[in-house]
C-alpha cells in the first residue's frame, strides 16, 4: 500500500456538488482530498481485507445470536431491559440490514487489524460509493491511470440490490430521518434515498425531531401519516433513551438498521470477540474495564462502549506517546484495546473502512487523520488498485 | 473486476431520471356510483357497496381541507364543497367518484378475486377538470373502468392523530451529527 500524489481533476468541487457531494469540505477544512491517493495491490485487497472482513462479519452475526438470548450479555453491553425482547424479536424474525463499516489498521502487510466495527450508522458512503468510483473513472479517461487500474468498491450496486431484495415485502414508503440541519448526515441519507429508490422504493424525507407519536402509539409524519418504515441515521441507543423510545417495541415500525444492530454497534463486541476467539490474527486484544481497573498503561487504548469519530477515546502508545479525544460519551462503560499503531504515510495516519452491505463484503473507503486517533476531521482520500 | 462497471445518480444527479416509470403498478377499478361500479361487473354488487362505504369512511378522514368554502370552491367548483362538523367544522370537497384498487401484483382480471387484497378510497374532481385525483392530490388520469395506478397511490397512507413530537433528537443538540 502506498500513497502516491495525483494531480486533482479540473472543478472537482463544482463536479461535486452538482451530484449532491456538498459536504466535500467541512468547515473550511478539506474533507474529500483528491491531491493524493492510496495504491493497493489486488492480493493485498482480496486476502487481507475482503476475505477476513467476510470471516469478521460471520462472527459478529454468530455474536449476536448468542447475545440476544444472554441477559447477562446485553447487560454488559448496557443495552436498557425494555428494548431486549424487542431486539430479540427483530433477530429471530432476521429483520433486514442494510450496512456496516469495519475498520482496520492496515499497512499493506501482516495482517489487518479490526479496530472496531461501525454497524449502526456508519458515514463517508457517498464518497466511498459513488464519488470516489467516478474519480477513477475520470482519472482513467484522463490517462493518469492505466486501463488496467481498478477500484475495490461495489458499495452502491449492492445497496441497490439489497434495497430491490427488500422491496417487495417492505411497507411503503420507506422514510428516511436524520439530524436536522446536519448537511453531512443528510448528505448520506439522501444518498441511501436515491440508492432506494433506484430499486423501486417509494420514499419519504423527514427530520428525527418531526417525528411524532400518534394516539395508538404509532409514529407519524409532519401529514399525520403513520410511519410503517424508516431508515434513521441516528444511534439506536439514543432513540432507546430518549423521550419517545419507549413507543419504540410496540410502534410496528420497521426500522433500519434493525434494532438488533444495537449489539454490533457496542464497543463491547470487541472484548466478545476476543474471548471467543482469542488470538484471532484480525483480532486485538481487548477487555471490559472493571470498576477497579487501574490507570491506562503503555500500548492500550481506552474506549467508551458508545462512541464515534473518536469521541472520548485516550491513548497510551508504546513509546508513551498519549493521545486523547473529548467528548460526550464520558457516561457509559469502558473497553480497553491493545494498541496498533496506523501506518503513516508523510503526515498521515490511515485507516481501512472495509464496507459490508447486507451480508458480502463491498469495498473500501480510506480515512486519514493527522492524529493517533482518527476523528471526525479525518479526511477521505480514494484508492486505485494497480497491480 | 472489483468495481461496478455503470453507476448512475436518480435523485442526486446533474439530470435526475424521472422515477414513475421504475415504480410498480397496481390494477384498479374507478367509478363515479355505486351504480356505475355495478353495471360495469367488473366486481360483485355487494363488494362494490362495501367498497363505496369503506372509501366513503376514508373521505371523511382524508379529504382535503379548507378553512373557507370560497378556498374549497375554488379548487373544486361551486357547489362542490359542504362543511363537515365532525372533522372539526372545515369545508371538505365532495366525494365525486371512488377507486379500489388491488394491494397484489398482477393482471387486472384475477386482484379482485383475492380476499381482502384490494383497497378502497374516495377520489375528486377539480373545478373545470376530468381528471381525477386522490385525497393526496395525485392525478391518476381522466378514465373510469379498469386502469393502472402506481403502487403506492393503490395503497393510500393510514393517518393517525399525533399527540406530540419532538420526542427524538434531543441527544443530536447535545452530541452534534452521528458520521461514524
Amino acid at each position: 500500500m502506498r500513497r502516491i500524489a495525483i494531480p486533482e481533476r479540473v472543478a472537482w468541487r463544482a463536479q461535486a456538488s452538482q451530484l449532491g457531494f456538498h459536504f466535500h469540505t467541512i468547515d473550511d477544512a478539506p474533507y474529500w482530498v483528491e491531491d493524493a491517493y492510496y495504491q493497493l495491490t489486488l492480493k493485498q485487497i482480496e486476502e487481507d481485507i475482503e476475505a477476513p472482513s467476510a470471516v469478521l462479519h460471520q462472527l459478529a452475526m454468530t455474536l449476536v445470536d448468542e447475545v440476544v438470548k444472554d441477559e447477562a450479555l446485553l447487560r454488559q453491553l448496557e443495552i436498557p431491559e425494555p428494548y431486549w425482547d424487542w431486539i430479540a424479536r427483530s433477530w429471530h424474525e432476521r429483520h433486514p440490514h442494510l450496512y456496516g463499516r469495519m475498520d482496520f489498521s492496515y499497512s499493506g502487510t501482516g495482517p489487518a487489524k479490526l479496530l472496531e466495527l461501525n454497524y449502526d450508522t456508519p458515514t463517508s458512503l457517498y464518497e466511498a460509493a459513488y464519488f470516489q468510483w467516478l474519480w477513477l473513472e475520470q482519472i482513467i479517461a484522463r490517462g493518469d491511470l492505466p486501463k488496467a487500474a481498478d477500484q475495490y468498491n461495489a458499495i452502491q450496486e449492492l445497496l441497490i440490490a439489497a434495497f430491490s431484495k427488500l422491496a417487495n415485502g417492505l411497507p411503503q414508503p420507506l422514510y428516511f430521518a436524520s439530524v436536522k440541519d446536519h448537511l453531512e448526515d443528510r448528505g448520506t441519507v439522501l444518498y441511501l434515498r436515491d440508492c432506494a429508490a433506484q430499486a423501486g422504493i417509494s420514499t419519504e424525507l423527514i427530520d428525527i425531531e418531526d417525528i411524532g407519536i400518534a394516539v395508538g402509539g404509532r409514529f407519524t409524519d409532519l401529514d399525520n401519516r403513520v410511519i410503517t418504515s424508516m431508515f434513521k441515521l441516528y444511534p439506536l441507543e439514543h432513540l432507546f433513551r430518549e423521550e419517545f423510545g419507549p413507543y419504540l417495541p410496540d410502534s410496528q415500525l420497521q426500522l433500519f438498521e434493525p434494532p438488533w444492530k444495537a449489539i454490533l454497534s457496542n464497543k463491547g463486541v470487541l472484548p466478545m470477540l476476543w474471548q471467543r476467539y482469542p488470538n484471532h490474527p484480525n483480532l486485538l486484544e481487548a477487555y471490559f474495564e472493571k470498576a477497579d481497573e487501574p490507570a491506562l498503561s503503555k500500548g492500550w487504548v481506552r474506549k467508551p462502549l458508545h462512541s464515534r469519530e473518536g469521541a472520548n477515546v485516550q491513548l497510551i502508545a508504546p513509546d508513551g506517546t498519549h493521545a486523547s479525544q473529548a467528548g460526550p460519551y464520558a457516561d457509559g462503560g469502558f473497553i480497553r484495546q491493545r494498541y496498533h499503531a496506523l501506518p503513516q504515510f508523510d503526515e498521515w495516519r490511515a485507516v481501512v473502512g472495509a464496507w459490508i452491505i447486507a451480508d458480502t463484503p463491498a469495498g473500501l473507503g480510506m480515512r486519514e487523520d493527522s492524529g493517533l486517533i482518527t476523528r471526525d476531521s479525518a479526511r477521505f482520500v480514494p484508492h486505485a488498485i494497480v497491480g | 473486476m472489483k468495481r461496478s462497471k455503470v453507476l448512475k445518480l436518480a435523485v442526486l444527479g446533474a439530470a435526475p431520471m424521472l422515477l414513475i416509470g421504475c415504480e410498480e403498478e397496481r390494477p384498479a377499478l374507478i367509478y363515479e356510483s355505486v351504480q356505475q361500479c355495478i353495471i360495469a361487473a367488473n366486481l360483485p354488487e355487494q363488494t362494490c357497496r362495501e367498497d363505496y362505504a369503506k372509501a366513503e369512511v376514508a373521505h371523511a378522514a382524508t379529504a382535503p381541507r379548507y378553512f373557507s368554502d370560497a378556498d374549497c370552491q375554488a379548487d373544486f367548483g361551486s357547489g362542490q364543497c359542504q362543511q363537515n362538523v365532525q372533522s372539526g367544522g372545515y369545508f371538505m370537497p365532495f366525494m365525486t367518484g371512488y377507486m379500489i384498487a388491488s394491494m397484489m401484483q398482477g393482471g387486472a382480471g384475477n386482484w379482485q378475486r383475492t380476499p381482502g387484497g384490494h383497497s378502497a378510497q374516495p377520489l375528486y374532481r377539480t373545478a373545470g377538470s376530468t381528471e381525477w385525483r386522490t385525497a393526496d392530490n395525485t392525478q391518476i388520469g381522466n378514465r373510469s373502468g379498469a386502469v393502472t395506478v402506481r403502487k403506492s397511490t393503490a395503497v393510500p397512507p393510514t393517518r393517525a392523530v399525533t399527540m406530540s413530537r419532538s420526542g427524538f433528537g434531543s441527544s443530536a443538540s447535545a452530541r452534534g451529527g452521528w458520521g461514524g
